[in-house]
């Protein structure tokens, strides 16, 4: 879970200076782009967090399993 | 560390540098579009979630086309795992047509054939994902998922006719002909990027898959 704290903290980061870029160059319409590519990323990385936390959880109930016949 | 656990490795890394080289190129070194100005860059994001989406709808039509033979349960995982991570890509379709639609349309949403094939679309594979949730027995739940990929996958080639079948406000399909080479390569680019994404998405979530048919075995044999 540290390394998704940390992918969070760095998308956060890369948000902000996504931002700064598009308000520096002056860029129209920035909100939307802005929220365009912020969503696909986000929505990207929220996926593969979620890929990986719902593996984890499925994992450790086939050991309980294991364990639980083992014990038997 | 395995040979099957490097490549995902390898594939991971190779699919964040190639998104994060496409974003960078679309956002900051190809020029704004003469006519739409920088809501287009959008355009490097949108277009190549949505040929995901297609590849990944096409993928559960042939996987299910497979079980339907064979009776695989294989192609079932892969079929399953493939629709999932194109419904990802389709709400990703749909979100950004929606930031593009608002700046050039004056809406966010509006009943064009070619947005309301998509939804119908994405509405397909939440059913297909909610028909997995709701059938108990793995047998059954693969056949009847496998009868709604084929049929479902009728949707796709309507979703991208639709601009040239019905008038609506939604561009027709660039082609390498009626794009700028600048944006034909940015474009290329990000279709790269988001199948790499795209494959490495898949071989997490069919080792999820396989994980998750473990744990249903055992839970039936232990009732």
């Amino acid at each position: 879970m540290r390394k998704w704290s940390a992918i969070g903290v760095v998308y956060i980061l890369a948000l902000i200076l996504l931002w700064v870029y598009t308000g520096q160059v002056g860029m129209e319409n920035r909100g939307y782009v802005f929220a365009g590519y912020g969503l696909t990323w986000g929505a990207l990385l929220w996926y593969a967090f979620r890929l990986e936390s719902r593996e984890q959880t499925t994992a450790r109930a086939v050991e309980s399993f294991e364990v639980a016949v083992a014990g038997d | 560390m395995g040979f099957k656990s490097n490549i995902e490795k390898l594939l991971g890394i190779l699919a964040l540098v190639a998104m994060l080289i496409g974003s960078y190129v679309g956002l900051a070194v190809v020029p704004a579009d003469a006519a739409q100005g920088n809501v287009q860059r959008l355009m490097y994001v949108h277009v190549p979630a949505a040929w995901l989406a297609f590849l990944a709808f096409f993928v559960v039509f042939v996987m299910s086309v497979l079980y339907l033979i064979q009776r695989d349960e294989r192609w079932d995982r892969v079929a399953a795992s493939s629709a999932e991570i194109g419904v990802v890509f389709t709400v990703v379709t749909l979100l950004l047509g929606m930031m593009w639609g608002k700046p050039t349309w004056g809406v966010y949403w509006t009943w064009d054939p070619r947005l309301t094939t998509t939804a119908i679309l994405l509405s397909i594979y939440v059913g297909y994902g909610a028909l997995r949730s709701f059938a108990d027995d793995g047998e059954k739940r693969a056949r009847w998922s496998a009868i709604v990929g084929v049929i479902g996958f009728a949707n796709v080639p309507i979703v991208y006719m639709s601009v040239t079948w019905w008038r609506t406000l939604h561009q027709p399909p660039s082609s390498p002909r009626s794009v700028a080479p600048d944006i034909l390569w940015t474009l290329m680019l990000n279709l790269a990027a988001f199948t790499l994404v795209y494959l490495y998405l898949m071989v997490r979530r069919i080792r999820f898959a396989k994980l998750e048919g473990e744990l249903e075995k055992r839970m039936a044999y232990n009732a």
